[in-house]
């Protein structure tokens, strides 16, 4: 099983993209948390482990162009190699979404890329989908029903 | 506060810096030969237009040389840049660097860049128009860079050029490295596309144009208003079919058809 704590996505220059967090954390631990990763995982070279401990539980990361996706997991109930599986399940769903996604499609259209996490892994942070094809359905479901919503209230 | 709206665009005057000038000058910042016909006194470049498939904004290009980088740095930290630091969204440096060059030299240099506050939003980025520089050497100063907390993006990139004759010839820079990441002059791109431009104003566009200069984006700016006059006009008309509907699925039908016609054309 995984049960992701917090999805964080991070970018080769320090900034955050994306932050997902599955487990109530105050503001401030929140905060600490992405500072202190931020700069543990860019420090880190790129043939060391994908899996870091980090305070009371795991880190698996894995680096995508310019942009890295880390999640905090459980010390012992969870999976890493899963974890990692998790991130390139999600990577390769974004990808085909936006064709060949990049950090500029993910700054613009953050919406949907929180859209296709939710659709994959539940409030709780257990993985509920893992067909790329019915994500990307209820995605297109989504962008169907956004589209008709938008022409509704023009029609109005 | 003000808008964030110049790039500096630093060369050496190294012999064989200034031979791609205009060439790094066409492939970053989509530059016409009109504009670069001057050769090398280009120095300021107004309104220019950065573009890409999301957004397009207005910026100044500042192009500069130096002779001796420390130098060039006690004019630019004097009072009377001051007003520049203020608005520059970032500075790309482009230099011949040998194998010996460590990250305490750009660091140094990058530190030396950023005296005024705000400056964490500056980026800096370091090209090295020289080919025989290792690729691991490459990757271990960025390395470094990254794991030494400084507070802004810095990246040290390498274009790769074939022989430099008259006729330039550059070997295709959209190599990725195994991670999917773009090498090279494309990085710097990237870089320019995710930067924060503090303050500036983008215009959201959805059509995939790469970066264009102010006349080919006003040509685009007309092709928008045609397809806009288009989709009011369908809105219009399915406005008052949908109204005169007296079937309801028929009106949904009708809604679903036009949406479906809009997206195509947005």
């Amino acid at each position: 099983m995984a049960n992701i704590k917090y999805m964080l996505l991070i970018s080769r220059q320090g900034k955050l993209r994306l932050q997902k967090w599955y487990t109530a954390i105050a503001a401030k631990e929140k905060t600490k948390i992405v500072k202190a990763l931020t700069s543990i995982i860019l420090a880190r070279k790129k043939k060391m482990c994908n899996i870091v401990e980090y305070g009371d539980h795991k880190v698996v990361y894995r680096r995508y162009a310019s942009l890295y996706f880390i999640c905090g997991i459980s010390q012992n109930s969870d999976n890493e190699l899963l974890t990692l599986e998790i991130v390139h399940r999600y990577v390769e769903t974004m990808d085909t979404y936006f064709g060949n996604v990049c950090e500029l499609d993910i700054i613009f259209n953050f919406e949907k890329a929180y859209n296709i996490l939710d659709e994959m892994i539940m409030c709780d942070g257990s993985i509920t989908e893992t067909s790329k094809s019915n994500v990307l359905n209820n995605i297109k479901t989504m962008d169907i029903l956004e589209n008709n919503d938008n022409l509704d209230r023009v029609l109005s | 506060m003000r808008p964030r709206d110049k790039l500096l665009v630093l060369f050496s005057n190294d012999e064989e810096v200034t031979k791609i000038k205009s060439f790094i000058l066409q492939k970053v910042f989509k530059l016409d030969n009109s504009i670069l016909e001057n050769g090398y006194n280009v120095s300021i470049l107004k309104d220019l237009v950065w573009e890409n498939k999301y957004y397009s904004l207005n910026y100044d290009l500042y192009v500069d040389e130096y002779d001796n980088i420390e130098t060039w740095i006690k004019e630019y930290i004097s009072k009377e840049c001051d007003v520049l630091r203020e608005v520059l969204s970032g500075i790309i440096i482009i230099d011949k660097f040998d194998n010996k060059t460590d990250t305490n030299e750009l660091l140094s240099i990058s530190k030396s860049l950023s005296v005024n506050k705000g400056s964490e939003n500056i980026f800096n980025i370091f090209i090295n128009t020289n080919m025989d520089f290792e690729d691991s050497k490459l990757e271990e100063i960025n390395d470094s860079i990254l794991a030494s907390e400084f507070d802004h993006a810095i990246e040290f990139l390498k274009i790769s050029y074939s022989d430099i004759d008259e006729n330039i010839s550059f070997v295709p820079m959209d190599n990725v490295t195994k991670y999917g990441e773009r090498v090279g002059l494309s990085r710097a791109i990237d870089i320019i596309d995710t930067s924060d431009w503090e303050g500036c104003i983008r215009v959201m566009t959805k059509q995939k144009t790469s970066i264009k200069n102010k006349e080919i984006r006003q040509d685009n700016d007309n092709e928008e208003h045609n397809n806009l006059d288009l989709l009011l006009k369908q809105l219009h008309i399915a406005r008052e079919q949908f109204n005169a509907s007296q079937n309801k699925i028929e009106a949904e039908k009708l809604a679903n058809d036009l949406a479906e016609e809009i997206s195509k054309l947005i």
